[in-house]
């Protein structure tokens, strides 16, 4: 059995940063509020789901800014460093993104008893989601690093353009079509404990997105480096273990 | 004397590029003979999955269009000669063609074949579903704004996607994006929607329609560079 | 199913994924590190 390794032996990927520490911590004390908590005056335990829904939102929209910071830090500095971290910021963004949709699903269904509402808030979070996945998508489909940085910068400022007018469109089509019956999902007394439990929520889920945005940036930027160097390689090609042939018996020079 | 000649202008430059995607389309024919009975098949299909009840038909057939218009339509953005073989990319950077101006050409052909498309689905929807388009005036300016949006959309992203993405990746990418399009068209020729609501919407369109021009002109050089 | 079933099942499935993603996050970074590594 070998020693255990010291912690200078474990690897970046391994080892728990400051960040990781602080986002277990806040995780950890969040759900302690909001499992222990009292029930919500209206809705009961099921408004616990809030204290997680209502950050995962957060959380997702705090990656799609990260990405919009790197779509354009990259189109002014060039620097592939800032289209990796678009590219995890949006890997993060979707999946917080799938678990905004997921949680409020699980939340309507005892509330509403359906899972789904076409409420502005909820429908606008499904398209987002699709949004990002297809930034996604074209990232996945492009194998050279500088022009996957280009086309998705690109797609970035396609997004950046058009995603407001989506927003401002769909708002503006529920509002006409709102009926009055509709439950208003804000009908909660969050106060005083319970309102501390959410905030601890949003502490918790930023350090928790933050730590999870800077572990993908570094895998992209260690997965850049891994195909520069292979790119790079050495010169060698295979043809360079093929000799010429000696047709007089001796052996060729150049080997 | 001569003839001088002068550089070409930049709509000079659009409308040759334009008429020459549709001349080569024409020849091609895949818009004519693959994705319009496509998007016609559509329209029948719908019935055999929701039923043939006439009145819900009548209702939801407005609806139905709109949203065949925009995922079925946004192929002819995508077709074959959409796209310039390596030989002929070359062949246009030699020649100085200023990419604002492929652009804008590539555009106007698929906005032209777009609004084909509409006429023809449109014509299929009102036989199957037995529409009643009261505010069909409205459709005057809705089918050239829809199909400058659809146009404009399907081509930046195909050229943003370039060769990497396939097919199947534009669609994609335009879907979300196409939903105030969406939005727009069904709420405008909506009976209950008042004529100011209806102006709001087309204007809505046409805002989109700027911002997809502007967005265009902005990345079609830098789309040049990396094709 | 009282308030307490959904709200294990939303807590549930969101600490799983993410400790899925996490997970998935650790070990495709082990595997690059190993690669840059025998690289040299």
């Amino acid at each position: 059995m070998t020693a255990p390794a010291t912690h200078h032996d474990v690897p970046a990927s391994l080892r728990l940063t400051w960040l990781d520490k602080t986002a277990i911590v806040t995780l950890v004390v969040a759900l302690g509020l909001a499992f222990l908590t009292p029930p919500e005056a209206t809705q009961g335990n099921v408004a616990r789901l809030f204290y997680l829904h209502l950050p995962t939102i957060l959380v997702a929209y705090a990656a799609f800014a990260t990405t919009l910071i790197g779509v354009v830090a990259y189109l002014a500095t060039k620097d592939l460093k800032w289209d990796q971290l678009a590219g995890a910021a949006a890997e993060v963004g979707v999946v917080f993104t799938g678990f905004t949709i997921i949680v409020g699903m699980i939340w309507a269904k005892p509330t509403w008893g359906v899972y789904w509402t076409w409420s502005a808030r909820l429908t606008l979070t499904a398209v987002m989601f699709f949004a990002y996945l297809g930034y996604l998508a074209l990232r996945r489909a492009v194998d050279d690093p500088v022009v996957r940085a280009k086309r998705s910068s690109l797609l970035g400022i396609l997004l950046i353009g058009l995603i407001p007018i989506v927003h401002f469109s769909v708002i503006w089509w529920r509002d006409i079509h709102q009926g009055g019956t509709i439950l208003r999902p804000d009908e909660m007394q969050i106060d005083g404990i319970l309102a501390t439990a959410l905030l601890a929520g949003f502490v918790a889920w930023s350090f928790t997105g933050a730590a999870l945005i800077r572990r993908s940036w570094k895998l992209a930027r260690l997965e850049g480096e891994l195909d520069q160097r292979l790119r790079a390689g050495d010169g060698r090609v295979a043809g360079d273990a093929v000799d010429t042939p000696a047709l007089d018996g001796s052996k060729d020079a150049s080997s | 004397m001569g003839w001088i000649v002068t550089e070409p202008t930049l709509s000079s430059q659009a409308l040759t590029i334009a008429g020459r995607d549709i001349q080569r389309e024409r020849r091609r024919g895949e818009v004519l003979w693959v994705i319009l009975p496509f998007g016609a098949i559509a329209m029948l299909l719908i019935p055999f999955g929701i039923g043939i009840d006439t009145p819900m038909l009548r209702r939801i057939g407005p609806g139905l269009f709109w949203v065949v218009v925009l995922l079925f339509g946004v192929l002819v953005t995508v077709r074959r000669t959409a796209a310039d073989t390596d030989t002929e990319q070359a062949l246009m950077l030699r020649l100085g063609v200023d990419p604002v101006a492929e652009l804008l050409g590539r555009s106007a052909a698929s906005v032209a074949m777009l609004i084909g498309f509409q006429l023809v689905v449109g014509a299929v929807t009102i036989a199957l579903y037995d529409v009643d388009i009261a505010r069909w005036p409205v459709l005057i300016a809705l089918v050239p704004l829809v199909a400058i949006g659809l146009g404009l959309l399907g081509t930046i992203a195909g050229g943003i996607s370039g060769s990497s993405g396939g097919a199947n990746l534009v669609p994609f990418l335009v879907a979300p994006l196409a939903i105030p399009l969406l939005l727009a068209a069904t709420q405008s020729m909506d009976g209950s929607t008042p004529t100011g609501g209806i102006l709001g919407w087309l204007l809505l369109i046409v805002v989109v329609d700027i911002v997809l021009a502007v967005i265009g002109v902005l990345t079609a050089r830098p789309l040049q560079e990396i094709r | 199913m009282n308030g307490w079933g959904w709200v294990l099942w939303g807590y549930g499935v969101v600490f799983f994924a993410v400790g899925i993603y996490l997970w998935a996050l650790m070990a495709r970074t082990r595997s690059v590190e190993r690669r840059l590594d025998e690289l040299g």
